[in-house]
C-alpha cells in the first residue's frame, strides 16, 4: 500500500518584509526575504498510526497540517493524503478528515453545542445511524451531557475543546488531525481528550495526527514522534526510543530562603539567578536522583520551594544537534 | 440540495433561539418593517404630489422599488455574512474552519448569519406593496408576464448577491469592503430606486453596464409595465435574466481567485 499520507521534499515558504532598517526604510523599499517554515521534509504515515508532531513555536508544525488539510499550497515538493492531491481533492478528503484546531473553533458561536452538531450533521451529510453512534460514542468518553445545551460562547475553553473534539469526529473520519488541542485546556478535559484520542486510535483504527509544543500530551497519546525544528523534522522516532533516550533528563528548579553559593556535585549541572537564590539543576538520573540532590541542597539551605519539570524541548534538540555535531567529528577521524 | 437541507435545519434553530428572546426578533422585524414603510411612503408622497415621476405613476414606481428591495433583502439574507464578517474570518484564520468541510464556504457562511431577521421587515412591507401594485395597474398580466417576473426577481437576486460576494472576496486582497459596501448599498442604491430616465446619459450607462443594477429592477419593470421605447432597453430587458446568472457565475469566479489566493498566501 502507498501509505495514508506521503510527503516527499515538502517545502512551504514565505514572502515577509525584511527586518531591520528604519521604519520609513521598511515602508518605501519594501524588501522581502524569503523564509522557510518548512524545508525539503519527507515522511509517510500508514493507516492507524498515531503520530506527534512536537517543537517550539514556529517550528512549522501548524504549516505541514494545512498543507495535509489542502487549505495552504506547497512551495515545493510533493504531499499525497489518502491517495489525493489535497488542494485538489480538499472537498473529498474533507468526508474522511476529523480536524481539532486548539485556536479556532469549529462550532457555531452564537449556538448551543447540540445545535452545532445538528449542522454538521447536514454539512458532512451524515447518514441517522452513523450520527446517533459517534454521537453516543464522543459523548460517552467525553461526558459533554452537561454542556449539550449550553451556547458555545458561555463554555469555558476546556469544555469546549471536549466539545470542538466531539464535533471532529461526527462525521467518523478515518483520519483527526489535533493542532494545539490543549492549549488553554484545563488538567481534566485535557486528560479526557488524550484518552478519548488514544481510544479512537486503538478501537476504531483512525488514525491520529496531533501537533503540540507540549511533549506531554503527544508522548501520551502517540506511538510515533517527529520532533520539528526551523522547518525541519529533526528526529523521527518511535514514543518508546525517545523516551528512553531523553525521558531520564529532568529540569528541577529550587527557591532558597537564603543566597546559596556555587557548589558541585556530581552528574548536576546548575545554574543560579538572583545571587543564588534561585537554582536551575540539571541532572543525569543515571549518576543522581532527585531525591539525593534535594538532600544535597538542603544540608546547605532552607528551600522555599522545588518544581520539577520533563526535559524542555529546547534542551532536547539542543542535544540532538550537539550529537549530530559529534557524530560528524567521529565520521572525519 | 444539501444546502437547503443545511438552511433549512439552520433557519429552525434560529427561529428557536428567536422565540427564546421574541422581544430582539419581534424589534428587529419591526424596525426594519418601518424603515422601509417609510421609504414606500415617502416616494408614495413625492408621486402622488408630482402626480408621475418622468411618466411613472405611484404603482409604477412601487413595483420598480419593489424588485429593488426584493433583490436586496433576499441577498442580503444570504451573503452579507460573507461581505460583512469574511475579512475578519481571514484576518483571525478562522477561515480554515470552513475549509476543512466539505461544502462551499459561501454556502457555510450562509448559514451562519444572524441578521435573518433585519431583513424579513423589508421583504414583508414590499409583498404588501407589490402585490397593492399589481392590482392598480391598468393592463392585463399574462401567464408570460408572470414567468418573466419571476425570471426578473431571481436575476435581481443573482445581480445583488454576485455584488455581494464581490465585495466579500475584496477581503482576500486584504482591502476591507465594508466601506465600499456601506456607499455602495447606501447611496447608490437609493439612485436605482427612481427611474433611470431621469438620469443624465451617464449615469444610465454606469447602472447599466459597469455596476449593472438597472438590470435588477428598471429593465424588467421596462418590460413588465409596457414601458420599452428603445431597441436596446428592449434587449437588455429580455437578457437580463440571462445576465444575472452570468454575473453571479462571475462572482463565484473572483471569489475562488480569493480562495486560491489565501490558500497561496496562507494565514498566520
Ligand atoms: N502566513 C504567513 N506569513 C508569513 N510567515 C508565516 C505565515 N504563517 C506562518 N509563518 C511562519 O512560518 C513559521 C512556521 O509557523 P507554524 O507552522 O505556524 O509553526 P508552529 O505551528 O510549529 O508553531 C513561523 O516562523 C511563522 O512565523
Ligand atoms: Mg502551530
Amino acid at each position: 500500500m502507498d501509505g495514508l499520507i506521503r510527503a516527499e521534499g515538502l517545502s512551504r515558504s514565505y514572502r515577509v518584509p525584511k527586518h531591520g532598517g528604519g521604519l520609513l526604510k521598511r515602508l518605501f523599499s519594501a524588501e522581502f526575504e524569503t523564509i522557510f517554515a518548512v524545508r525539503d521534509i519527507t515522511f509517510s504515515i500508514e493507516e492507524g498510526e498515531a503520530v506527534g508532531f512536537i517543537g517550539p513555536g514556529g517550528a512549522g508544525k501548524s504549516t505541514i497540517i494545512k498543507m495535509l488539510l489542502g487549505i495552504l499550497t506547497p512551495s515545493a515538493g510533493s504531499v499525497t493524503v489518502m491517495g489525493n492531491d489535497p488542494v485538489r481533492n480538499r472537498r473529498d478528503n474533507a468526508y474522511k478528515i476529523g480536524v481539532v484546531f486548539g485556536h479556532r473553533s469549529q462550532l457555531w458561536w452564537d449556538l448551543r453545542v447540540c445545535d452545532s452538531f445538528k449542522l454538521l450533521k447536514r454539512i458532512y451529510k451524515i447518514p441517522d445511524g452513523v450520527y446517533r453512534e459517534n454521537l453516543e460514542y464522543a459523548k460517552e468518553f467525553l461526558d459533554m451531557g452537561s454542556l449539550w445545551d449550553e451556547p458555545v460562547r458561555e463554555l469555558r475553553p476546556g469544555l469546549r475543546m471536549l466539545a470542538e473534539t466531539a464535533a471532529a469526529i461526527v462525521h467518523g473520519p478515518k483520519l483527526l488531525i489535533l493542532d494545539e488541542p490543549v492549549l488553554e485546556t484545563d488538567i481534566p478535559a485535557k486528560r479526557r481528550i488524550c484518552e478519548f484520542t488514544k481510544t479512537l486510535n486503538r478501537e476504531r483504527g483512525t488514525t491520529i495526527i496531533m501537533a503540540a509544543q507540549e511533549m506531554k500530551v503527544v508522548m501520551e497519546v502517540c506511538r510515533r514522534v517527529m520532533l520539528m525544528d526551523l522547518g525541519s523534522i529533526v528526529l523521527d522516532s518511535s514514543v518508546a526510543a525517545f523516551k528512553q533516550r531523553f525521558g531520564g533528563k529532568h529540569s528541577i528548579r529550587v527557591d532558597l530562603d537564603a543566597p546559596l553559593p556555587e557548589f558541585t556535585l556530581d552528574g548536576v549541572l546548575s545554574s543560579h539567578r538572583f545571587g543564588g537564590l534561585t537554582w536551575d539543576f540539571k541532572i543525569n538520573q543515571d549518576r543522581i536522583t532527585i531525591g539525593r540532590l534535594i538532600d544535597e541542597i538542603s544540608k546547605r539551605a532552607e528551600i522555599a520551594r522545588v518544581t520539577v519539570e520533563e526535559g524542555r524541548i529546547e534542551d532536547i534538540i539542543h542535544e540532538i544537534y550537539i550529537d549530530g555535531l559529534n557524530d560528524e567529528l567521529y565520521e572525519d577521524d | 440540495m444539501r444546502f437547503l437541507r443545511l438552511y433549512v435545519t439552520y433557519i429552525s434553530i434560529f427561529l428557536r433561539t428567536r422565540r427564546e428572546n421574541p422581544f430582539t426578533f419581534y424589534a428587529g422585524v419591526f424596525a426594519n418593517f418601518y424603515s422601509y414603510f417609510v421609504t414606500y411612503t415617502l416616494l408614495w408622497a413625492i408621486t402622488k404630489s408630482f402626480g408621475s415621476i418622468d411618466g411613472w405613476n405611484i404603482a409604477d414606481i412601487t413595483i420598480l422599488l419593489g424588485l429593488n428591495v426584493l433583490a436586496y433583502s433576499i441577498s442580503g439574507v444570504l451573503f452579507s455574512y460573507a461581505v460583512y464578517q469574511i475579512d475578519n474570518e481571514i484576518i483571525s484564520g478562522n477561515l480554515d474552519s470552513y475549509l476543512v468541510r466539505p461544502m462551499g464556504i459561501l454556502q457555510q457562511m450562509a448559514s451562519m448569519s444572524f441578521v435573518v431577521d433585519a431583513f424579513l421587515g423589508p421583504i414583508a412591507v414590499t409583498v404588501i406593496f407589490m402585490a397593492g401594485a399589481f392590482c392598480q395597474i391598468s393592463y392585463h398580466m399574462t401567464v408570460y408576464s408572470y414567468m418573466y417576473l419571476a425570471a426578473a426577481i431571481v436575476s435581481g437576486i443573482l445581480i445583488q448577491s454576485g455584488t455581494m460576494i464581490v465585495l466579500g472576496s475584496l477581503s482576500f486582497w486584504s482591502v476591507r469592503p465594508q466601506k465600499i459596501a456601506s456607499i455602495i448599498f447606501g447611496e447608490m442604491h437609493m439612485l436605482t430606486n427612481l427611474p433611470l430616465s431621469i438620469f443624465p446619459e451617464f449615469i444610465r450607462r454606469c447602472f447599466t453596464y459597469v455596476v449593472p443594477w438597472a438590470i435588477v429592477n428598471y429593465y424588467p419593470s421596462l418590460i413588465i409595465l409596457r414601458k420599452v421605447e428603445t431597441n436596446e432597453e428592449f434587449v437588455v430587458g429580455l437578457l437580463s435574466p440571462l445576465m444575472g446568472v452570468c454575473f453571479f457565475v462571475f462572482s463565484l469566479y473572483i471569489f475562488n481567485l480569493g480562495l486560491e489566493r489565501y490558500a497561496g498566501s496562507g494565514s498566520q
